[in-house]
């Protein structure tokens, strides 16, 4: 499954990978997750990154280099370069970046099973409706007895 | 070919003034401010066609021929040879024939419409209701308002809606009297009360018309659909007044509301739309009606909505009369 938007260039959706792993590969994932957490504001080199990530297992700064390149082709850092070094800052927060690639798999979704998949969308969104309706009721039904006592 | 022009600046000017009216409206918080406001940009196009067109055009051609004025020649021919280069001949007809078959056709269909409605209820078998006639008169007489016809059609789903032109009728489906408790079905039967008391069959007959006649303008369009949203939350603000129970009509609301979304075949074709049009907005009227405070019933200065709309209509004139200057002036007296 491919995602393209906002800039964005994800090829690949794995069922079975927890959170933002379910699009970017392992280190992918720790390296932008390490951008979102401490070095958000302002930009970030890759000598950060790796002084970060070697202390909790031995990796090779050209590993870091190369996977910070690519997370910049796949839209998720903008690099700059400022004196002789590259300057990464992220392009969108956390919460920005799973907003796009839900929305755009959703949608993703809908193209390509669209009257099953619709068909039950409208389904449980209509069963959830109905749900929070009666919920609504008895609540509306207290508060009336209440002011009736 | 002028008559055309004119009649598409004229239009081009009431979408402009339209325009600028709803962003006042940002600005307004009173309910009857806000619904003069909002006719007044359905009237627009229709006051601007009929200035340009059969007022400012003859009046100034009579002052022309008056004076003796004329526009400079090289002018009038430079435009006349850019006009019949830029648009073809046939539009001079096919315009203003294609805009008037719009809006006789608005007319017609609201007409039938009335006529269609006048009909269903009366061969559906609509029937009064002594109980509810009852409680409508004390509330009518409460609100001073006209002492409406009370029909309740047989109906398994929830309906209920005014409708009229000289003498306003109420109809409620028997699924309203059975699934509503007392207090709900007194509170649908105020909100319906109170659309009678401001008029608003008729407005709404005049503002369907309207946005029918203009469909292409989409301030028309957005102020026809604002209207029809604040009469109901107005007619709710009245019903909480003059039942001091808000919670009841919050009650009916969700019932309805629940129905359509039980019965997804009837929420298709919109029946339950009268009461409860669009979720959305029906949301927000129980949450407003679940939160609503029993605050004072103000009523707007009558001296600030005539001042406010007096002046946007002068300007308004005022406008569309230097536009036909104009273009008299270019054109030629």
């Amino acid at each position: 499954m491919t995602t393209e938007s906002e800039g964005l260039d994800l090829h690949s959706f794995r069922t079975d990978r927890p959170g933002i792993r379910k699009v970017l590969g392992d280190l992918e994932a720790e390296i932008m997750e390490l951008i979102w957490e401490h070095l958000a504001n302002q930009g970030t080199m890759v000598r950060d990154v790796f002084e970060i990530l070697y202390e909790r297992r031995r990796i090779a700064y050209t590993t870091v280099m190369s996977t910070m390149s690519r997370l910049a082709k796949k839209g998720l850092l903008r690099v700059e370069k400022k004196d002789q070094s590259y300057v990464y800052y992220p392009k969108f927060t956390k919460n920005e970046f799973i907003f796009h690639f839900v929305g755009h798999i959703i949608e993703d979704l809908f193209i390509s099973f669209s009257g099953e998949t619709l068909a039950d969308t409208h389904a449980y969104a209509a069963s959830e409706t109905t749900e929070h309706l009666r919920q609504l009721l008895d609540e509306l039904n207290r508060r009336r007895d209440k002011e009736e006592a | 070919m002028h008559h055309t022009l004119l009649g598409f600046l004229s239009l081009v000017l009431a979408t402009f003034g339209s325009a600028l009216t709803m962003r006042m409206l940002n600005a307004i918080d009173e309910w009857s401010w806000r619904r003069a406001l909002q006719l007044l940009v359905l009237l627009m196009p229709p006051v601007a066609l009929g200035l340009g067109l059969s007022l400012f055009h003859h009046l100034f051609h009579y002052l022309c021929d008056l004076f003796s004025l004329s526009s400079p020649a090289w002018l009038e021919s430079a435009f006349s040879t850019w006009l019949e280069s830029t648009f073809p001949t046939w539009l001079d007809r096919a315009l203003p024939i294609a805009l008037g078959i719009v809006a006789l056709g608005a007319v017609c269909f609201g007409g039938i419409r009335l006529i269609l409605m006048a009909r269903v209820m009366s061969r559906s078998g609509a029937c009064h209701h002594a109980a509810l006639e009852r409680y409508a008169h004390d509330v009518a007489q409460r609100l001073g308002a006209v002492q409406p016809r009370i029909l309740v059609c047989s109906y398994d789903h929830p309906l209920a809606l005014t409708y009229g032109i000289f003498r306003p009728t109420i109809v409620l489906s028997t699924w309203m009297i059975e699934k509503l408790d007392q207090h709900e079905l007194e509170a649908v039967l105020a909100h319906e009360l109170e659309h009678v008391t401001r008029s608003d069959y008729l407005i709404v007959l005049l503002a369907t018309v309207l946005r029918d006649a203009f469909f292409y303008l989409p301030t028309s369009r957005k102020a026809y659909r604002q209207l029809q949203q604040e009469k109901e939350l107005v007619c709710d603000d009245l019903v909480v007044h003059a039942t001091r129970r808000p919670l009841a009509l919050a009650s009916a609301l969700t019932k309805v509301w629940l129905h359509r979304a039980e019965t997804p075949r009837y929420a298709m074709v919109g029946g339950a739309q009268l009461l409860a049009n669009g979720s959305t907005l029906t949301d927000y009227r129980i949450k407003r009606l679940m939160d609503a405070p029993l605050l004072p019933r103000t009523q707007p200065s009558r001296i600030r909505v005539l001042g406010t709309s007096l002046s946007i209509v002068l300007a308004f004139v005022v406008a569309q009369a230097i536009s036909c200057i104009l273009l008299l002036a270019v054109v030629g007296c």
